[in-house]
C-alpha cells in the first residue's frame, strides 16, 4: 500500500514535470518565433533602406549628368534657357546630398564615401560654373575654348564621380547580399528550432497524456475493485447478521423449554426432591435465564446493525433527562451533573440506546461509592461534537482497553457487577454507524470517562 | 364471562415444548376443558375450515386461536390472512404467540387484523404469566358475537 502510494506520488510528479517541460518548450518556441519575426522585419527594413540609398546615389549621379549636359548646351548655343536645369539642380544638390547622408548615417564608411563624393561634386560644380561664367563675361567663346571647358579637368572630375558612385553602389549591393543571407540563415534556423521544439513538445505531451490516460484507467480499475469488495463485504456482513439473528432466534425455543420444564418439574415434584435436588434445579434455571439474557443482548446487538438509521435533529439535553429518569430509578444517591448539550443530527432511538448503556454503566459502576456522581458534558468542535460521560466509580484497567468494546467482553465478574458485556459493543456499533468515534479512559478505582463524537453535518447515512 | 359458549381454544404451534407449556399456562387459569393443538399452518386451516383430516369435525368456531408465526407448510401470517379474510371466521380472536420481535412481522400481522401480538418470553416465569393472562382475557373476559 505504502509502496503503491510512493509510486503514485512518483507518477504524479513525473506527469507534472513532463507538463511543465512541455509548457517551457512551447514558451521558448514562442520566444524564438517572436524574435525571428522581429529580425525578419528588421532585415526587410534594412534591405528597403539599402535600395533607397542606391536609388538616391543614382539620382545624384544622374543630376550631375543633367547639370553637365545643361552647361554644355549653354556653352554651345549661348542660349541662357539651357541653364534652367543647371540652376535648379545647383540649388537642389545640397538637399540631395543631405538626404544621402541621412540614409547612410548608420554606416560610417559609406558616410566617408559620401563626403568624398560631395567634394568631387563640389569641384565639378565649380568647373561647370567657371565655364558658364566665362561665357557670360565674354558674350561668346570659340570652339577650342569650349572643348577646353568641357573636357580636361571637368571630364576627369565626372569620371571620378562616376567611379565613386559605382564603388558606393557596389558596397551597398554587397551589404544587401550579406543582409539577405543573414535573414535567410536566421529564418532557416528558426524554422528548424520551431520544428524540433514542436516535435519534442508534442511527443512530451503525448507521453504525458498517455500516462494520464493509464492513470485514469488504473484508477477506474481500482475503483471497480473497491466497489466489488465493498459489495462483497456488505454481503458477508448481511449473511453474518442473518446468521447471528437466526442462531439466537432458534436458540430461544429450546432454552424456553429448559427453563419452562425445570419450572414445571419444580412445581410438580418439589415435594419429592431434597435440598440438593432443588439446588441443582435452581442452577439449571439460573443458567438458562442467563443464557436467555445473552441471546436477547446478541439479538439487540444484531438488530442495531440491521436497523436503518433514521436521522433527524436530536435534542440531547431532553434525551439525557429522559434516559436519566429511567436509569437513576432506584439509585436515589447518584447525582447527575449535566452541562448544556448541543443538539445533533442522528437516529433518536439509536442514540437513546447509546446514552442508556453509558449512563446505566456509569450508575452501575459508581453504585458502591459513598457519593456517586455521574457527569455528562459536550464539546463542540469544527466538524463534530464530543459528548462525554464520566463517573467516579471503580473504573477499569486500561491494560484491557482493547477488550472494552468487544461483544460479550467484560472486565468485571458477574458477581461484582451483573451484565453480559454487550452494552458498549452496541454503543460502539451505533456511533460508528453514525460516522462517529467512541473511546474511553479510566484510572482503576478513581474514575471512568467515555467519549463519543458525532459529526455535525451528517445528513447522509451509511446503513 | 360468556355463559352460552363453552371455551374452545386452538393452539397452532410446531414446537411441542412450547405447545405443552402454553397448555399448562392456560390450565393455570382454568382453561382446561377444550384445547386443540395443531402442529402446522395447514392443519390449523383444515381445523378452522373443517377440511382435510378435520372434514368430519362438527363445525364450532374456536373461542380463541393462538398462532405461531414460523410453522412448517403454511406460516402463521398466511393462516391469519385466511382466517381474517373470511367473513365466517373474521370475528375469532387471534393472538400471535411467537419468538419474532421483528417490527415488519408485527406490522404485517396488524395489517391483517390480528387481535394481539405476544413475543414469547424466554424466561418461564414470564412465559407462564403472560400466556395465562392473555388466555384469561381473550377467552374469558373478551366477548365476541354469537355464532350463527
Amino acid at each position: 500500500m505504502t509502496q503503491e502510494a510512493v509510486q503514485a506520488v512518483k507518477k504524479e510528479s513525473l506527469i507534472k514535470l513532463g507538463l511543465a517541460f512541455a509548457l517551457l518548450l512551447l514558451v521558448a518556441i514562442s520566444y524564438v518565433t517572436y524574435r525571428s519575426t522581429v529580425q525578419f522585419a528588421e532585415g526587410a527594413r534594412l534591405v528597403d533602406h539599402t535600395h533607397l540609398l542606391i536609388e538616391q546615389i543614382n539620382r545624384v549621379f544622374s543630376d550631375m549628368q543633367e547639370a553637365e549636359a545643361s552647361q554644355r548646351g549653354y556653352l554651345i548655343t549661348g542660349d541662357a534657357s539651357f541653364l534652367e536645369p543647371y540652376d535648379s539642380l545647383a540649388s537642389r544638390l545640397p538637399d540631395e546630398i543631405t538626404l544621402l547622408l541621412e540614409l547612410a548615417n548608420d554606416n560610417p564608411s559609406q558616410c566617408q564615401s559620401i563626403a568624398e563624393l560631395d567634394d568631387l561634386i563640389a569641384k565639378k560644380m565649380r568647373i561647370l560654373r567657371l565655364g558658364i561664367d566665362t561665357l557670360k563675361e565674354r558674350g561668346g567663346v570659340d570652339k577650342t575654348e569650349i572643348s577646353g571647358l568641357v573636357g580636361g579637368e571637368g571630364r576627369e572630375m565626372m569620371a571620378q564621380i562616376r567611379s565613386q558612385v559605382d564603388r558606393m553602389v557596389a558596397t551597398e549591393e554587397s551589404l544587401l547580399a550579406q543582409r539577405a543571407e543573414r535573414v535567410e540563415t536566421g529564418t532557416r534556423l528558426t524554422k528548424r528550432w520551431i520544428l524540433i521544439g514542436n516535435l519534442v513538445a508534442v511527443t512530451l505531451l503525448l507521453t504525458v497524456f498517455g500516462g494520464v490516460l493509464r492513470e485514469i484507467r488504473q484508477h477506474r480499475k481500482t475503483n471497480r475493485e473497491l466497489e466489488m469488495s465493498a459489495a462483497q463485504l456488505e454481503l458477508t456482513n448481511k449473511e453474518l447478521e442473518s446468521f447471528s439473528y437466526s442462531v439466537s432466534h432458534d436458540l430461544r425455543s429450546p432454552l424456553r423449554a429448559i427453563d419452562g420444564y425445570s419450572r414445571i418439574f419444580e412445581e410438580d415434584f418439589a415435594d419429592r426432591l431434597d435440598e440438593e435436588g432443588l439446588r441443582l434445579l435452581a442452577v439449571i434455571r439460573t443458567s438458562s435465564k442467563k443464557m436467555g439474557q445473552l441471546i436477547d443482548d446478541l439479538l439487540s446487538f444484531s438488530r442495531m446493525g440491521r436497523k436503518p438509521v433514521d436521522a433527524s435533529m436530536v435534542d440531547m439535553d431532553e434525551l439525557v433527562d429522559d434516559v436519566w429518569n429511567e436509569v437513576s430509578a432506584g439509585h436515589a444517591d447518584v447525582r447527575l451533573k449535566k452541562s448544556a448539550l448541543p443538539a445533533i443530527w442522528g437516529d433518536r432511538a439509536l442514540l437513546r440506546q447509546v446514552l442508556m448503556n453509558l449512563l446505566a454503566n456509569a450508575v452501575k459502576y459508581s453504585g458502591n461509592r459513598s457519593q456517586p456522581v455521574v457527569e455528562i458534558s459536550a464539546e463542540k468542535g469544527r466538524h463534530e461534537i464530543i459528548y462525554s460521560v464520566r463517573d467516579n466509580g471503580v473504573g477499569f484497567d486500561m491494560r484491557f482497553y482493547n477488550k472494552l468494546f468487544g461483544v460479550f467482553q467484560r472486565l468485571h465478574t458477574e458477581s461484582e457487577f451483573p451484565g453480559t458485556g454487550v452494552g458498549l459493543a452496541i454503543a460502539q456499533r451505533v456511533i460508528v454507524r453514525h460516522g462517529g468515534r467512541i473511546w474511553a479512559e479510566s484510572e482503576l478505582g478513581e474514575y471512568a470517562v467515555f467519549h463519543f463524537s458525532l459529526p455535525i453535518k451528517n445528513t447522509k447515512e451509511a446503513t | 364471562m360468556n355463559e352460552l359458549q363453552p371455551v374452545h381454544i386452538l393452539i397452532a404451534e410446531d414446537t411441542a415444548t412450547d405447545a405443552e407449556m402454553t397448555m399448562r399456562a392456560l390450565k393455570k387459569v382454568g382453561l382446561i376443558n377444550n384445547i386443540s393443538w395443531v402442529k402446522d399452518g395447514q392443519e390449523a386451516l383444515d381445523y378452522v375450515f373443517c377440511a382435510g383430516d378435520y372434514a368430519d369435525r362438527r363445525r364450532t368456531d374456536p373461542t380463541l386461536i393462538l398462532l405461531d408465526l414460523k410453522m412448517p407448510k403454511v406460516n402463521g401470517i398466511e393462516v391469519l390472512k385466511q382466517i381474517k379474510s373470511n367473513d365466517a371466521t373474521r370475528v375469532i380472536p387471534v393472538i400471535m404467540l411467537t419468538s419474532s420481535a421483528e417490527e415488519p412481522d408485527i406490522i404485517r400481522c396488524y395489517e391483517l387484523g390480528v387481535n394481539s401480538y405476544i413475543v414469547k418470553p424466554v424466561e418461564s416465569d414470564k412465559f407462564f404469566e403472560e400466556v395465562s393472562k392473555a388466555g384469561f382475557y381473550w377467552a374469558i373476559l373478551n366477548r365476541i358475537p354469537c355464532p350463527r
